[in-house]
Formats: C-alpha cells, sequence, structure tokens
C-alpha cells in the first residue's frame, strides 16, 4: 500500500477508498506545512493552513483531472491558500506597522547588543523577514518561498506558477537581490 | 574592492564557500560590511529553522475530524435549505403565472386598440342624415 503512486491513491480515493486520502496527506503533509511556513512565518498559523489545503484537496479532488502531477496540484492549492492568509493577515501588519510608526525610536535604539534575550531578538528577525518578503511582489515572493524553503527545482516551481522556466529563473534571482538589499538597508532598525 | 562591490557580491542568502579571500578580508576590517553580512547570516538562519519545523503531531487526527465536521455543516445546510427552496420555487411559480397574463393582457390592449369598429358601433357617432332616417324607421 505505501508503495502506491500519488496516482493510483487518487483513483482509489474517487472510488471511495478514504484511506488512500489518509495516505496522501501522510505522504505530503510535512512537504505542505514547509511551504505554509515559508508565507506565514508562524508553526500554528502554518498548521491551519496546511489543514486548510488538505480540506481544499479532499473537495476538489474528484476534479482533479491529472493534467499536471497531483503534487504540483496540491503545492498550488498550498500557495493559493497561503497567499489568502497572507492577504487576510493584512490587517494585522498594518496594525504593526502603526505599532512601528508609533514607537520608531524602540526600533532605532535597538543596535545589536542590546537584547540580552535571544528569543526577542528571534522575533525581531522574524518581524524583518515578513516585512523583507511581504515587500517583494507577488509572483517573486512565491518563487522565493518554493526555492528556499520547499527547496523545489526551477523547472518543478515553473509548473506549479505555470511560468516559463526563464521567467522563474529571473523571479527567484531578483527575489534574492531584493531580499539582500532589504535586510542589509532595514536590518539595523530590526534589532538585529 | 569598495563597500557597494562587496555588498552586492555578499552571496544571495549566505553560502560563505562563495566568499572570496579578498571579500573576508574586507568584512574584518569594514564594520559596515560586517553587519551587513551578520543580518543576511541572521536571517539565512531564521530561514533554516523555520524549515526545520514540524508539522503539529495531531494534524491528521485534526484534519479527518475538520473535514467531517464540514460535510456534516454541508449536509445540514442542504437539509435545511432543501423545503425552503422548494416552498420557494412553488410561491416563485404562483406569482409568475399570476402576473404573466396580466403583463400580455396590457400590451394586447395598448397595441391592438380597435378604433375603427368602436367607431362604427357608437351611435352617436353616426351621420346626422343616417340620424334623420333612424328617427324616420322608428
Amino acid at each position: 500500500m505505501v508503495s502506491q503512486t500519488d496516482q493510483q491513491l487518487v483513483t482509489e480515493f474517487l472510488e471511495g477508498n478514504n484511506r488512500a486520502f489518509r495516505l496522501l496527506t501522510e505522504r505530503y503533509q510535512q512537504k505542505v506545512f514547509t511551504i505554509c511556513i515559508g508565507f506565514t512565518h508562524d508553526k500554528d498559523e502554518a498548521n491551519d493552513v496546511s489543514q486548510e489545503t488538505f480540506i481544499e484537496v479532499f473537495r476538489s479532488l474528484p476534479k482533479f483531472r491529472g493534467q499536471s502531477s497531483f503534487s504540483t496540484w496540491l503545492y498550488r492549492i498550498a500557495v493559493t491558500k497561503s497567499m489568502k492568509f497572507v492577504q487576510r493577515d493584512r490587517f494585522k501588519k498594518f496594525k504593526l506597522s502603526l505599532d512601528s510608526l508609533a514607537d520608531p525610536i524602540g526600533y532605532e535604539q535597538s543596535d545589536k547588543g542590546n537584547f540580552a534575550d535571544d528569543r526577542i531578538n528571534r522575533q525581531e528577525t522574524k518581524k524583518m523577514l515578513k516585512k523583507a518578503l511581504s515587500s517583494l511582489p507577488k509572483k517573486q515572493r512565491i518563487a522565493f518561498v518554493l526555492n528556499k524553503y520547499k527547496e523545489l527545482t526551477n523547472t518543478e516551481i515553473s509548473e506549479i506558477m505555470t511560468l516559463p522556466l526563464a521567467t522563474v529563473d529571473t523571479l527567484i534571482h531578483r527575489a534574492r537581490k531584493n531580499m539582500k538589499q532589504y535586510i542589509i538597508k532595514y536590518g539595523g532598525n530590526y534589532g538585529m | 574592492m569598495g563597500c557597494k562591490e562587496i555588498r552586492n557580491n555578499l552571496s544571495d542568502f549566505a553560502n560563505e564557500k562563495e566568499m572570496t579571500e579578498e571579500m573576508r578580508a574586507h568584512l574584518s576590517s569594514c564594520p559596515d560590511c560586517s553587519r551587513a553580512w551578520e543580518y543576511i547570516l541572521e536571517a539565512e538562519s531564521l530561514i533554516k529553522s523555520e524549515k526545520e519545523e514540524k508539522i503539529s503531531p495531531f494534524f491528521l487526527t485534526r484534519l479527518e475530524a475538520a473535514i467531517e465536521s464540514n460535510h456534516e455543516q454541508e449536509v445540514r445546510f442542504y437539509n435545511v435549505l432543501k423545503p425552503q427552496l422548494a416552498a420557494f420555487m412553488i410561491v416563485a411559480g404562483m406569482l409568475i403565472g399570476i402576473v404573466l397574463p396580466f403583463v400580455f393582457q396590457t400590451s394586447y390592449d395598448s397595441k391592438m386598440k380597435p378604433t375603427q369598429e368602436e367607431f362604427l358601433f357608437f351611435e352617436m357617432a353616426v351621420e346626422p342624415n343616417e340620424m334623420d332616417l333612424l328617427n324616420e324607421l322608428s
């Protein structure tokens, strides 16, 4: 049963075998979670988005036409759900930016070495990384997360994003460059 | 090598193997570039730690419960909706049945008014000499 291919499991699920769906979930849950955490940067939120992804898979599997591989289709859903979550989360980010406007001194004064607690430092880095990622255009962000977190090849990413390979190469290159520039420019403001 | 060049060449998301001796020497002598390098390393380390995060061990159980709950909600939704939808369809059908003849009747009245026929059978509109003849007959 374990050695069954994705397509075989999909077929079994469509024939009414829910155990096949369980096996597919077990096979891909960690991979989907890694993509989701690349967008959310929060373990609990990534768990929630992963759950939303698999619920959507459960609902939409009868409509899966098999034009791409199951994993490509699944990752596409995970990316869509994560991006939707990020958009929903925009209000929180807006509030966060208001907080940072209200207390700019706190950010300016947080030179390296001022934080004794590594955990706080980590939180600040996380905040900075989140901001750096959200500063990227949507496609660059998706390409960056799939490349950096999931370590997918550019060919796989081009299939997921339904873009030409050359475009994906450019997107990843630009995303890395933009991320680096952002981190160098604003790293100091986050107490790194 | 200047600071700008060094920063451009700092490998996109740290890979120390790509660093040349010249770059290492610059980083050890330039505090600004050294700090920039530390920021990049810090971000890289965070990404690495996020990648190593494991999904909740209860994920599958929670997922199955959520799917079950969603399914029940959907079934409940359709069961509740079904009689209401049927009632709505019946009422809508009746209303259409009542309103539709009026709509066609109105349009028939306005377009097909038999003005000539009405005039012919309207006594008062008859020619005066004909009226005289009628009077004589009576």
